[in-house]
This record gives structure tokens, sequence and C-alpha cells, in this order.
């Protein structure tokens, strides 16, 4: 009965709680996917630019009155172009103009927040999100998201591991290169804007790598990687919403601080799993 | 303590170009002149006449509602500069390098204190440090102490005249203390800085301002009488609120404050799935009539919780003045919005 008390009946007695938690569990499938691309084809920085490169896209469509949404797409498709456009036209590399880009975007998100009036407390919001003010109309958003990424990432499933294996490999194997990296790139870029508005745009960057990181610590194909990160993300929903209940603590914070902390621990139960099985073997 | 120089110097920097770009009069003049020459008595009738031919002396307040409560006083012999844009949050506003320069020019700041303006509290301690007088209205009211665990301001409020003129920089860094910055909810402990006010005032612009302070104090009592006869009528004045924004218009007006969707002084905070768990029953258990939101208050979040419990969200004008009302429309819009959906 106390089992209970603490660890059901907090959702079935709030329904904020309970919407949080599908969001959750849609936030870490949805991250689930793009970040098992991200993690193996090392795509880090880029996805850590396209979450923060939204920001200004975000602040100018609340400055004009239409949904976030919409400026977060169009913000993470001018990053995404940009980026494209310096590695193109200067003889830097692409984490340079990454780096340039993500500094420059953020920046003037900042900027645009600052000269407006009216909505200077939503910079803190739109960094960590609301994930207690999900409605059950952003659920549907969050799930046709999900459906969309799942199915592009089905269908080009073949050229995305060969990228994540070998660039050449991909071109010999008659899949354009580029068409498949802008592809990827793109599916992330919808994860992102589909999820800033539950964990943040700084916060949505955990949620893409730490689940998949801890996966790829566990399991080696893509599909189990995939499946095993969103397991694993909506856990980590689960667990952070029960401590921001339990312990009063920031909700988006709580989830992704969990989620990297599962990380940790997987990471030292494998060292302990090695350790201990060398010196089994010393022994013997 | 090598590092405080460097803010200094940039401020002495920034109050030199101020003097220098300024067209017309030097302000340098009209700002230290009364201050050094003038005595507290009354200013000699010569000078009043001089004061069409001469920009007036800029009195900076941080805030709009205060503003709205200083411009009575100075009405013809200061001008008033707004620091904090009507419609921005207090909490949570970072001057640019021009408001600091306007600050560093006006012969007096005057401000809220207690942390209210987060993000003025460094620059403000910076001009003080270089000479600039400050006026803290929380030095000059009786406050309200909130408890640490419990949420309702045991009434044992306490003055704080006594602290004027120590250095309160470090204990206005922090975040707020216990001690509840929204004095301006309640028109009587507002008017309770009126005095003290028109003396630093009197001193610092050389001009008697005695009646002003005594129509100002009689104005306020008028607006507290109004605004008791509009929540006479509320039969049962329970509220939650954005923020815990409303303490002392609870106190003096019978209401009471059960939660807030931030429950903290400032809105700088995030609440947390237990706090937001904890408002939902007390607000339902309560059967709350409306949910209060604020400046500054999470919309989406606040949303969830009027949805689960049923009731509707207002909006308080609890930070913000509307156009050409002054304070006293701002205190009785505050009571008249109250009433309206709590009856």
């Amino acid at each position: 009965m106390f089992v209970r008390d603490a660890l059901i009946t907090p959702f079935s007695d709030n329904r904020f709680l309970f919407h949080a938690l599908v969001a959750g569990v849609l936030v870490a499938a949805v991250c689930a996917i793009a970040g098992t691309f991200v993690v193996l084809r090392g795509l880090a920085f880029v996805g850590d630019a396209l979450a923060h490169g939204v920001l200004p896209g975000i602040a100018t469509a609340l400055l004009l009155g239409v949904p976030g949404v919409i400026g977060a797409a169009v913000g993470s498709a001018v990053m995404m172009g940009g980026v494209n456009v310096i590695t193109r036209r200067s003889q830097l590399s692409g984490d340079t103009a990454i780096g340039l880009l993500f500094v420059g975007m953020l920046g003037t998100g900042v900027l645009i927040i600052s000269r407006s009036r009216s909505f200077t407390g939503d910079l803190t919001r739109i960094l960590f999100g609301e994930v207690l003010g999900v409605s059950p109309s952003d659920l549907w958003w969050q799930a046709v998201a999900l459906v969309v990424v799942a199915a592009v990432a089905w269908v080009a499933r073949r050229p995305f591991l060969l990228l994540c294996v070998d660039e050449d490999l991909t071109q010999t194997s008659g899949f354009g290169v580029r068409r498949y990296h802008a592809l990827m790139l793109g599916i992330i870029a919808v994860t992102i804007v589909a999820s800033f508005q539950t964990v943040g745009t700084l916060l949505v960057f955990g949620m893409l790598l730490a689940p998949a990181a801890t996966a790829a610590l566990l399991v080696r194909r893509m599909g189990h990687m995939m499946v095993l990160a969103a397991g694993l993300g909506a856990v980590a929903t689960y667990v952070g919403l029960l401590i921001s209940y339990h312990a009063d603590l920031a909700a988006g914070a709580s989830i992704v601080v969990t989620a990297v902390a599962m990380f940790m621990v997987a990471l030292i139960a494998l060292e302990v799993r090695r350790t201990m099985r060398d010196r089994g073997r010393a022994v013997t | 303590m090598k590092l405080g120089i460097i803010p200094i110097t940039l401020v002495a920097g920034l109050l030199l170009t101020a003097c220098g770009n300024d067209d017309g009069v030097s302000p340098a003049t009209t700002v230290t002149v009364p201050v050094a020459t003038t005595p507290t008595t009354t200013a000699a009738p010569s000078t009043t006449t001089t004061v069409p031919a001469e920009p007036l002396p800029v009195v900076a307040v941080t805030y709009s509602v205060l503003a709205e409560a200083v411009a009575p006083l100075v009405e013809g012999v200061a001008e008033v500069l707004v620091v904090i844009p009507n419609g921005q949050d207090p909490h949570d506003f970072s001057p640019s390098a021009k408001d600091v320069e306007r600050m560093s020019s006006s012969v007096i700041i005057i401000a809220n204190g207690l942390g209210l303006e987060e993000g003025l509290v460094d620059v403000i301690g910076r001009l003080e440090r270089d000479g600039v007088p400050v006026f803290r209205v929380s030095d000059h009211v009786t406050l309200l102490e909130l408890g640490a665990d419990d949420d309702h301001g045991h009434d044992h409020g306490h003055s704080h005249g006594h602290s004027h003129g120590h250095d309160h920089d470090k204990d206005d860094d922090h975040d707020h203390g216990p001690e509840d910055p929204h004095v301006w909810t309640d028109p009587l402990t507002f008017a309770e800085m009126l005095p003290a006010l028109g003396e630093e005032l009197q001193a610092v612009l050389g001009v008697f301002l005695g009646d002003a302070v005594t129509a100002a104090v009689a104005e306020m009592q008028a607006i507290h009488a109004e605004a008791a006869a509009i929540m006479a009528a509320v039969p049962d004045c329970t509220l939650v609120t954005g923020h815990d924004s409303m303490q002392y218009f609870a106190r003096r007006y019978g209401c009471e404050v059960i939660g807030a969707v931030i429950p903290s002084l400032s809105t700088g905070a995030e609440p947390s799935a237990g706090e937001l768990a904890a408002l939902r029953r007390v607000a339902s258990a309560a059967g709350v009539k409306a949910i209060f939101t604020e400046l500054g208050t999470p919309q989406r979040v606040a949303e969830q919780i009027s949805r689960e419990v049923g009731v509707p969200l207002v909006e308080l004008s609890t930070h913000v003045i509307s156009a050409g009302g002054g304070y006293r429309k701002f205190l009785l819009d505050l009571a008249r919005d109250i009433a309206e959906a709590l009856s």
C-alpha cells in the first residue's frame, strides 16, 4: 500500500503529472531513434548546435504570436543550411562552422528575448522546458513526430546503418552520402523541435544522448539499441518525475540527470564486470 | 578585493561619458549642486523660478508601481525615470548599459529593496558606493516575514527603519530572504515610506515637499478606504496566486493566500511536481473560485492546474500599471478583479 502511494498514486491523482509521464515517454521514444544515429555517427556536436540553434526561432515566434514549434523548425533549418554553406564555402572544418553558428544563434536568441518587453522569464522555460505544463493536444503532436521519425528511420534504415559504419561503403552501395546525411540531420531536427516544449532545448540534448549512449554500451545491433534506449528514456522519465514529486526538485532537470546517472551506472557496472572477469582469468 | 575596482572604474567611465555626451547643460552640475549646497530646508524662491530654463533633475525609480507613488511628490520639480519598463517583470530584468548610464546621472535612486529588482541589485550597490543616494522602500515600512516552511506570514512584522544606511548589498545579493518585498499591494504599508521618502527627496532636490507628502498619505488612505469597501463584499477571500506576491494585500483585506503556482517570493523559481500536486490538492479542497496568474507566471503550467481544479484562470495586474490611472487605479483594479472573480 505504501509502495503504491509512493510510486503510482502521484500519477493517478494528478492528471498534469500523468500527461508529463506520457509526454516524457514519447520524447524518450523519438529521442531514442534520433539519438542512436547521433551516438553511432558521432553527431553530438551537431545535435547540440541544433538544439540551441532553434532558440532565436522560438523567441521570434513567441514575439510574433505564432506557435513556438514553427519558429523552432525555421531556426533548425537555418542552422543546418548555415553549417552546410560555411563548410562548403570556406576551408574551415565542419565543427568550426557548427561552433560559430551555435554561439551566433544562441546569442541572437538571447538578444531577441532581451529586446522584447513581455516574456523575459520564458528564457528559462525555453531552455529547460515545461514538462509539468504539457496539455493533451501537445501529446498528439509528439505522437505524430514519433510516427514520422520512426517511419523515415525504417525506410532509410540501410543507408543510415551504412552511414554509421563507413561513408565510402555507403557511396559504393549506391546511396548518396550527402542526401542521407541531410535526411539524418532532418530527423534529428524534427526530434528536437517536437521535444523542446517538454524538456527544453538544453535538456532535450540530454535525452537525445544519454539513453542512446547507455544502450550503445550494452547492446550491439542498431535496432536493439533504439528499443533499449526508448525503454531507458521512459524509465528515466518515470524516475525523474517521482524524484521531482517527492524531493521537490525541478522536473525537467530531474529527468535528464536521471538519464545521465543511468549511463554512469551502466559504465561502472560494465567496468566492474570486466575487472572481475579479468581477475577470474588470472586466477585460473 | 582587486576585482571590485574594475566595475567601479567602469561605472565611473560611464559617468564621464554620460556627462560628456549630453548636449546642452552639463548634467554634472544639476546633479551635484543641489546635493552639495542646498540644505534640507525650503529652497529659496529664486531657484524655483529658474527651473523652467534648465532641464529638471532626474529621479530614478526602479519599477513602475513605485514610480506612480513617487511622481505626485516631485511633480514639477523633478523628472521621474522608470528603470524597469512597465509591463516587464521586475523580478527578472537585466539593465542595459544605457539604463546604468541614466541611473548614474540621476540625483537619487529609489528602489523597492529586498531583492525585488534582482538584476539591479549589483548596479545599485555600485552606484551607491560612487555616491548616488539610494532610498530603499523596504527600509521604511513594516515588513511581513514569511515562515520558512509554512506559506502564511505570521503577523510578526517589524520596522527596519533602524537599519537604514548600512550596507545592503550583502543581504540583497542573495535571493529574496524570508521577508516579502511586495509591499505595494497594501496602500497603508506602502504609505509608511512616504514621510521618509519626502525628507530624502527634499534633501537632494532642495525643494519643500511637506505638503505633497501630506497629500500623498491622505490619498493612500482614501485608496485604502475604497479598496476595503470593495473587498468587504467578498464573502470568502481565498487566493491562489501566480507567485507569492499578495501577502500584504491579503493581510490588509482579510484574505488568505493558500498557495501559488510558483511557491516563491520571486517569479524566477521553477515549481516541482510535488509542489504543483500539493497546490492542486489544496486548491481543490478549499474550493477556490479562480486561480490568479500574474506577470511571470508559467502560463502552460497554470492552465493544467486550472483545468484539473476546474476553475478559470484570472490575470491579476500585480506588477504592472495600466495607462493613465496611477497607483489609485492599480490598487482598485486589483481589488475589483479579485472581488469579481470570487463572487
